[in-house]
């Protein structure tokens, strides 16, 4: 049997790429009397998963009525509302990027001049930063982008600004997460691809610089003022691959007495 | 004949939608020629965006060597690298969540027991909240998380702490967002559907009970810690609706006393 699916706690079917035929007459065949026994069903969503290697399936699907949800590299993700008002959890809404603050004992800032900017004349400096890899921590993605757009090798502080925008890119927001880093080694070897400038300036001048953004001034100043959450570990989360935990300094969270 | 398409900033061709042929017969015979272009133009990837009334042409693109990239519901975007190691993008990799913690006046938090849960012998009492809308503030999100589950009006106080994880809907990660809130009112109307039962429970009974998972402890914990991020004032940033900038108190105070 094919072209059928398995329900879901929410009155949805959801239907496999192997499911559905490898000849596209099979497919086109069985589609319209499966549609209606869904109906008869009273199923209020179906969830069909095609492969790329089955994307005749496709333009058959959009013919029944169905629509796009999301898609990966190798697969697109359709459904069909059969009862009008049934709920379509959406998909992912958000990019995550960090950007380090990084400061030397002399009080220099590490900062990058892109070379993907608006004005190619003059430098805009910037703090080293980009976004998290699928699956990558904040901790780790944020000392990464840094490494590899200046060669500094950092280790994780505090977290200094949550910044949140919509709009970003395809649509999507993003949070752009700003991190207090301690530099443990000071040779720069930039990125060539990316980063058309990078060095340590004193923090002054990079707080009265006309080449740097308000936003970026306002988040060194955040960064060197407060440094806010941490990093944190819960010992009742057993995978620290899969969690990442930040919150305020000790003595929390393993203090409860000092709760009122 | 070919297609239209705009070359980017990052030598990426942004094929026009509107120069798609309705018959994927045509299109195939389009598309090589159009490739061929634009390998010899130098570019590196080929963005095909492709509107679902244009569905017919999906498996033409695939057998051309395109993938998928991302969807929504009334287009599919598929790319072809043109070249060995062309850098194509990420889509969104996140949800993003707000959960409320709730006090009242007598020390007793608003808690929530879902309907939908593994267990249902006993209550698992957690905090309300829920996912981001697109394009909403988490403090917006907040607010209506807790109204909409509790009935309970809140103002928002601060951002406490956060979890990110990975391998949650669709193998994307989530951030899940502490806020401290003050309640407004204090009659409870549950949303019935996912709300099993909703209460005001003192405060040292949850921190306690047995029925709550030591994760949401912790973070009520943390919720009453003075470390922590408050919405911030961003003269620079113009656009209420699209920006949101969270930072350390005392720098957003030091900041709003020298603006006036």
């Amino acid at each position: 049997m094919t072209l059928q699916g398995r329900t879901n706690a929410f009155n949805g079917l959801e239907i496999d790429g192997e499911a559905i035929p490898d000849a596209e007459v099979e497919l086109r065949a069985l589609f319209p009397s499966r549609m209606a026994q869904w109906r008869e069903d009273g199923l209020s969503l179906i969830w069909l998963r095609v492969p790329l290697a089955k994307s005749f399936a496709i333009p058959a699907a959009v013919e029944q009525g169905f629509v796009f949800h999301h898609s990966q590299a190798d697969y697109v993700m359709l459904t069909c509302a059969l009862e009008p008002r049934a709920f379509i959890p959406p998909y992912a809404t958000h990019f995550v990027g960090a950007g380090g603050v990084v400061l030397d004992s002399r009080q220099r800032l590490l900062v990058v001049n892109e070379r993907f900017r608006g004005n190619r004349s003059e430098p805009f400096w910037k703090l080293p930063g980009g976004l998290l890899d699928p699956g990558e921590h904040l901790e780790a993605g944020v000392r990464r982008e840094v490494l590899e757009e200046t060669g500094i090798e950092t280790r994780f502080d505090r977290l200094v600004v949550a910044w949140h925008n919509h709009r970003y890119q395809f649509g999507k927001s993003g949070f752009y997460m700003v991190c207090r880093l301690t530099p443990l080694t000071f040779d720069i070897r930039k990125d060539d691809f990316e980063i058309d400038d990078c060095c340590w300036m004193p923090l002054e001048e990079y707080l009265t610089s006309p080449h740097v953004a308000s936003f970026n001034r306002v988040i060194v100043e955040a960064a060197v003022a407060n440094p806010t959450l941490a990093e944190t570990v819960l010992p009742f989360y057993p995978d620290p691959d899969r969690h990442e935990f930040f919150f305020p300094p000790a003595p929390w969270p393993l203090a409860p007495e000092t709760v009122p | 004949m070919s297609l239209a398409g705009t070359i980017n900033q990052y030598e990426g061709v942004e094929v026009d939608p509107a120069s798609l042929p309705e018959s994927a017969a045509r299109f195939a015979e389009l598309l090589p020629t159009s490739l061929q272009e634009w390998r010899q133009a130098g570019c590196r990837l080929v963005w095909l965006k492709v509107p679902l009334a244009r569905a017919p042409l999906i498996p033409t693109a695939v057998a051309e060597g395109f993938v998928f990239h991302h969807s929504k519901p009334d287009h599919l975007m598929m790319t072809l690298s043109l070249v060995k190691d062309a850098y194509i993008p990420h889509y969104a990799s996140h949800y993003i969540g707000a959960g409320g913690v709730v006090i009242d006046e007598q020390e007793r938090l608003l808690v929530v027991s879902e309907r939908y849960r593994r267990d249902n012998s006993w209550p698992h009492w957690k905090l309300p909240g829920g996912a981001l809308h697109q394009g909403e503030s988490l403090v917006e999100a907040a607010i209506r998380e807790v109204r909409e589950e509790t009935g309970v009006a809140t103002r928002f106080c601060h951002l406490a702490a956060f979890r990110h994880w990975h391998g949650y809907r669709y193998g994307k990660s989530d951030i899940y967002m502490v806020c401290r809130l003050a309640p407004l009112s204090t009659d409870i109307r549950k949303e019935d559907r996912e709300i099993d039962r909703c209460e005001w429970m003192p405060l040292r009974t949850y921190l306690e009970t047995e029925q709550v998972h030591e994760f949401n402890k912790s973070i009520v914990r943390a919720a009453l810690a003075d470390d922590h991020l408050v919405p911030g004032s961003l003269p620079t940033m113009s656009l209420p609706g699209k920006h949101e900038f969270f930072c350390h108190p005392a720098f957003e105070q030091a900041r709003s006393a020298e603006s006036n």
